[in-house]
């Protein structure tokens, strides 16, 4: 009997699919553009799989060949969404799929639509547990809580993948959201009335937060964990989208205590690693969120502006809010230059709109920025050369 | 590191591309779902070296048009909610991977031509249009110079309509699939060749090209996703093709832009290439995706463009072709964008000879200047 290693017999060998007639791809004409020299196994499957579609057949079986079909083309978007189509129409459980799907994901973890059919699973399982009032038990296994775990799991072996990241983003989203319509406490196995379902969120972000950071952890430079952690104490919750066309309102006191937390937090990461520009578009997009000017970091700073050798007299003083940057640091570090260039600049800026400023003082500030960009092209970051260039003359023209 | 005579070895490219078009190994079964993707990248590089006509057959490129319009379609929507409101919906599907009507028997030879739209009915259901592809097929037919006197506009605009979801964004397929930045960006592409924006809300799409914008200055496939190359090319690059009444919604603040500047600047790496998101590795495709950008920024003039173009060298693979990094395996992706980059990011003497001399690329629809000409004039409805 004529076998593939991923899905067995060949359908045409199957004594049980014998009932269907299988539909050839469609004969192309003679020049077709890029055909597929397709194997034995691939044409197989996807004959019968159109077959079933004409047909319109939806039964278990059909569970089987769009597997089959999936595994020998992941990006068959067609399968998919029969398959999605198959398990509503005869209600079939959703604890094996999720099971199949753990593995799928693993093995095609660039593959787009290995996350939409989990986004389709978890859904549909809220949907289930939210008609049968908790009592499908079936569709407790895809909890979001599960879901985060096998995220973990599935990040800790490729950490930077984009998908992965914005599927946990999109769970994050649906499930621990005030803002969104359903909500996690749906799967949990005791009710949860209305404070308790708020303090369990907010326990949830805190663990976020928390796996946010084992990921910093392992790699101070993986920039996607950046972007989680932002997005978790910044966008989850609020409406991401006027958020980010509009000004941010006046933040409360428990946003301004994140901001704060924040701060040290990355100052601390830059501490460890001052050429890290994950941490330093961070710090950035933090104190432009919450409207701290730049110039609040000077004395922060300004160590990590200085060689090895030429440290100030006070930066032997600890102080817990400034760290130092390491003795084993690359310093002086561009970012930290580009930083205190740009605090120049926005002094500058700030000057210049407030009208009673003499014109001298704006020049005095751009003065101190324009060696610096003109030590970056010239020494420390001689691959944006003309980037800095450019900043030199806009701060020039802006002078004269 | 002597520049001494580096060569862009176009005609290995353009052999490289041809291969493709002919034929795919069938442990690529993963391309039968993007083949009209394929198609353009591999046409796409075919142009942008100057060697189509050189290197193929009329006969082989009359029939690679064929093929595209073999793809064309017509079907029903399916609309649950509202029976009386259906509509059909035209557009291209990626390959014939999910038709099931018989082929036509052979045209007989006393039947009249006409310019009517050939297409096929078809169950859009099970074997539906794509907006990717829809946009990859246009530009396709357009680098072979055909006349569009068979595009279904009314099914086109029909597709942007059924694809447009409530929040601005698209999907690929109407009614299903995932839904991003890459499928808004080929909306509004068509929409600039067919100069009509009648059929989506433009002001909603742009909002939500607006969420994608990040803390770092460049722009994530969906809200709140991380900032990286590509989806931050599909969103400038939408933003900058509507018509002149959206402008000023469509522009970015100061501030925005300078971010925006300062992150694509950031992601050149000290190998000349580009890394499609903070503190990764340069990859060639990127050299498209952020060059682009900030040329579309009308920033070109901040990029190293001969380190790029001695980056992009590194990648040719000696089979012809251009991989992800020096020494990848080489495919048609890569190889078209490298190109793509290498026509904008113009490189010229000291080093770089003759072979380096590429057609203008236009940035906004990612095409030659003159395909992407050819396309509008023969896309506009009149």
């Amino acid at each position: 009997m004529a076998k593939t290693e991923e899905t067995g017999p060949l359908y045409a060998a199957r004594p049980e699919w014998k009932d269907i007639t299988p539909i050839p791809q469609y004969a192309e004409n003679a020049n077709p553009i890029a055909p597929i020299f397709y194997t034995e196994a691939y044409k197989d499957a996807t004959d019968y799989f159109r077959a079933v579609v004409k047909a319109g057949e939806l039964s278990p079986r059909v569970l089987e060949l769009t597997e089959s079909v999936i595994r020998l083309n992941p990006a068959h978007y067609s399968a998919w969404q029969y398959r999605y189509k198959v398990i509503v129409a005869i209600n079939s459980p959703l604890a094996p799929e999720h099971a199949l799907m753990n593995e799928l994901a693993t093995n095609h973890l660039k593959t787009y639509q290995v996350w939409h059919h989990r986004r389709l699973l978890l859904l549909l399982a809220a949907k289930r547990l939210s008609e049968s009032k908790g009592e499908d038990k079936d569709a407790i296994a895809l909890s979001p809580e599960t879901e985060l775990g096998f995220i973990a799991s599935v990040l800790k072996k490729d950490e930077k993948n984009y998908h992965t990241w914005a599927f946990r983003q999109w769970v994050l989203a649906t499930f621990f959201s005030p803002l969104s319509n359903l909500s996690s406490t749906l799967f949990s196995t005791s009710p949860m009335n209305e404070e308790e379902a708020s303090a369990y969120r907010l326990s949830m972000l805190d663990d976020e937060i928390a796996f946010v950071e084992s990921m910093l952890h392992a790699d101070i430079r993986n920039n996607s964990a950046w972007n989680h952690r932002f997005f978790i104490n910044f966008k989850l919750g609020t409406d991401v989208v006027m958020k980010s066309t509009h000004n941010v309102a006046e933040f409360d006191n428990e946003e301004k205590d994140i901001v704060g937390r924040e701060l040290s937090y990355t100052k601390e990461k830059i501490a460890l690693a001052p050429n890290n520009a994950s941490a330093w578009n961070y710090i950035r997009g933090v104190l432009e969120l919450a409207k701290i000017p730049f110039s609040s970091l000077t004395s922060f700073v300004l160590p990590y502006t200085r060689s090895h050798g030429q440290e100030a007299d006070d930066d032997q003083i600890i102080d817990l809010d400034n760290p130092l940057p390491s003795s084993s640091s690359d310093l002086p570090a561009p970012p930290a230059l580009e930083f205190l260039a740009d605090i120049y600049e926005r002094d500058a800026e700030t000057l210049r709109s407030a009208e009673q400023s003499e014109q001298a003082t704006v020049k005095e500030k751009l003065q101190k920025a324009i060696p610096i960009w003109r030590s970056l092209s010239e020494d420390h970051d001689v691959t944006r050369k003309k980037y800095w260039e450019h900043r030199i003359h806009i701060a020039q023209i802006t002078c004269s | 590191m002597s520049l001494g005579s580096l060569k862009l070895n176009k005609g290995a490219h353009a052999n490289f591309c041809k291969r493709f078009l002919f034929g795919i190994p069938g442990t690529f079964a993963e391309a039968d779902s993007s083949r009209a993707a394929i198609g353009f990248y591999c046409l796409g590089a075919l142009d942008l070296t100057e060697l189509l006509e050189s290197k193929t057959k009329v006969t082989e490129r009359d029939g690679w048009r064929e093929w595209i319009w073999e793809q064309q379609v017509r079907g029903n929507t399916v609309s649950p909610s509202s029976d009386t409101n259906q509509e059909y919906v035209g557009g291209f599907r990626p390959g014939p991977f999910m038709r099931m009507d018989e082929p036509p028997n052979l045209k007989h030879s006393d039947e009249p031509e006409t310019d009517e739209p050939v297409v096929s009915t078809s169950d859009i259901s099970t074997d539906p249009p794509h907006l990717i592809m829809t946009y990859t097929a246009i530009l396709s037919l357009a680098i072979l110079r055909d006349d569009f006197a068979r595009l279904d506009r009314v099914g086109v605009r029909n597709l942007l309509r059924a694809t447009q979801q409530d929040d601005g964004s698209f999907t690929a397929t109407p009614g299903q699939g995932e839904a991003d930045v890459r499928m808004v960006y080929t909306a509004f592409a068509i929409c600039n060749m067919l100069d009509d924006w009648s059929a989506i809300d433009v002001e909603k799409a742009i909002i939500f090209i607006k969420s994608c914008y990040t803390y770092e200055g460049g722009f994530g496939q969906y809200a709140a996703n991380e900032a990286t190359g590509g989806p931050t090319y599909c969103c400038l690059a939408s933003l900058r093709v509507v018509p002149k009444e959206y402008a000023s919604q469509a522009s970015l603040t100061e501030e925005q832009r300078q971010k925006t500047i300062r992150w694509l600047v950031q992601n050149q790496r000290s190998g000349g290439g580009f890394c499609g998101r903070t503190e990764k590795v340069a990859d060639a495709c990127y050299s498209f995706w952020c060059g682009a950008a900030l040329k579309i920024l009308d920033e070109g003039a901040l990029i190293e463009e001969r380190a790029n173009a001695h980056f992009l060298y590194r990648c040719q693979a000696s089979v012809g072709g251009f991989g992800k990094e020096p020494d990848d395996r080489p495919d048609p992706y890569h190889t078209y964008l490298s190109l793509a980059s290498l026509a904008l990011l113009r490189v010229r003497g000291d080093g770089f000879d003759e072979s380096w001399a590429l057609p203008r690329l236009d940035p906004l629809l990612n095409a030659t200047e003159e395909t992407a000409k050819w396309a509008r004039e023969h896309l506009r409805s009149n």
